[in-house]
């Protein structure tokens, strides 16, 4: 009897360690760089589950905006993924990964609210401040894979994924949006170079009037003012 | 002799007393401290602010937050540190007449396995370049003749923030899949934005009415008998291909 009892234990723990050795080792499944191979679930069958399964276009807008300045910016992204709560996040620490990309921002002047006010020899071109066009752009071919210490944590199942790549740059972003809006140089700039252009244009209209002429910048804010004067 | 053995054995008793008399003291410590602390825990749920009953609802909602939170849990969450360096800044001249939004679902397989499936928003731009606007005036026929440069995609971008994915198997989450994804993302999006005529006739469409717009003042003004002409420079296939270098 004692010898079923153990018998029976024994191979119990052989087929538990089994089981429990099936994890695969995470570095082993990173995507292979070659034979990529693109397919638009739009030409494919079968996926009839899936929103927006077609590309579709959202929105149009109407916009009149002149972009005059665009910025590089270098950035080195150092993220720290917290660990998870929770029993399945039992045993992670702290992980820290590293990368580097290059953003592009472009600024410029909102031309649909440009005011040209022309007064016999004097024209007065009202124009508003200088803001970020669209949205902060990534070069695509500036970005690193992320740098994440896997061989000297291994024993840290904390990993980082994807999706955390995707809101580090997020914030990497938002960081950069800020840092424009708080330095005026940055809109300065943009700002002259559309007075700069702006200018080029009044100068090849008049070219031909034979009217000696004078001309001046101001900021929208002023329009109105300038109006009940 | 005698005496000697007997100095010793009341030197080994006064000794033994001590130890004893240790061992009372600390004895009487520990009954302190144990006693003290039960008369403490006594009086804090005697005195302590009685917690308002709830209901059986909220009792549900406080054992399913525990259970989200403390059993099945979640994610850590990712902090980010960064310190963005100026490299560079070009100045432009683009007339952007044209903005829309574009959603799109990629299916991704590497080695005919299909891996994730990845989510994106971008955006494509159109206009031309303001510096290449030409201005034409005929003081003869009494003619301002614009010509617009050929209308183009003057940015098409994905926003990295917005993609999202759907792994086929969690082991292909890894952290490199982003810079993959986001470049397939790119060149699906350039591919669309090029196959739509319409859009850049639209654009064509608004950059005619704002150049109209920005230059009706000095006509008022200056030029009161003349006529404005706006037209646009229109781009052959065989520009295209000279300028790709292909003829």
């Amino acid at each position: 009897m004692k010898r079923i009892i153990s018998v029976v234990l024994a191979v119990s723990l052989v087929f538990g360690i089994c089981g429990c050795s099936k994890k695969k080792d995470k570095k082993d499944k990173k995507p292979k760089e070659t034979k990529v191979e693109k397919d638009s679930t739009s030409e494919s069958e079968g996926i009839v589950e899936v929103e927006d399964a077609a590309p579709s276009v959202i929105e149009i807008r109407n916009v009149c905006q002149l972009a005059t300045m665009d910025c590089y910016f270098h950035n080195v992204c150092k993220g720290v993924k917290q660990p998870g709560t929770g029993l399945s996040h039992l045993g992670e620490q702290e992980r820290v990964f590293w990368f580097e990309y290059t953003a592009e921002a472009t600024l410029g002047i909102d031309f649909s609210q440009v005011e040209i006010i022309v007064k016999g020899n004097h024209i007065t071109v009202y124009y508003p401040h200088a803001e970020i066009i669209g949205d902060i752009r990534v070069d695509s071919s500036s970005t690193s894979d992320p740098i994440c210490g896997y061989e000297s944590e291994f024993q840290n199942t904390n990993y980082i994924t994807a999706e955390d790549v995707t809101a580090a740059l997020g914030d990497a972003n938002e960081e950069i949006r800020q840092q424009i809006l708080n330095d005026r140089s940055f809109t300065m700039a943009a700002e002259m170079r559309a007075e700069e252009l702006i200018g080029n244009y009044i100068d090849q209209i008049m070219a031909q009037s034979g009217v000696e002429y004078t001309y001046e910048f101001k900021y929208i804010e002023d329009y109105q003012a300038d109006l009940l004067k | 002799m005698s005496d000697k053995k007997m100095l010793k054995q009341i030197d080994q008793r006064l000794k033994a007393m001590q130890v004893l008399n240790t061992f009372n003291t600390a004895r009487t410590i520990a009954v302190c401290i144990t006693v003290l602390a039960v008369l403490g825990t006594v009086l804090y749920f005697v005195l302590r602010p009685k917690a308002p009953q709830k209901t059986a609802s909220e009792n549900a909602e406080a054992l399913k937050e525990f259970y989200d939170t403390d059993v099945v849990g979640s994610e850590g969450e990712v902090a980010v540190y960064v310190a963005p360096e100026l490299k560079d800044m070009i100045s432009i001249g683009e007339l952007q007449t044209l903005s829309y939004s574009y959603n799109a679902i990629k299916k991704v397989r590497i080695d005919h396995e299909v891996r994730y499936y990845v989510a994106y928003e971008g955006t494509v731009q159109a206009g031309v370049d303001f510096e290449e606007i030409q201005y034409d005036v005929d003081t003869e026929n009494h003619v301002i003749t614009v010509t617009l440069p050929p209308v183009s995609i003057t940015n098409a971008y994905v926003k990295a923030e917005s993609l999202d994915y759907i792994f086929e198997d969690n082991d292909y989450n890894t952290p490199d899949v982003f810079s993959q994804a986001y470049e397939l993302c790119e060149e699906d999006l350039l591919e669309q934005a090029k196959s739509d005529k319409n859009l850049l006739n639209l654009a064509k469409m608004n950059t005619e009415c704002e150049i109209k717009a920005l230059i009706a003042p000095f006509i008022n003004e200056y030029y009161p008998e003349y006529t404005l002409v706006v037209q646009s420079e229109e781009v052959t296939l065989e520009d295209v291909l000279r300028e790709e270098g292909r003829i």
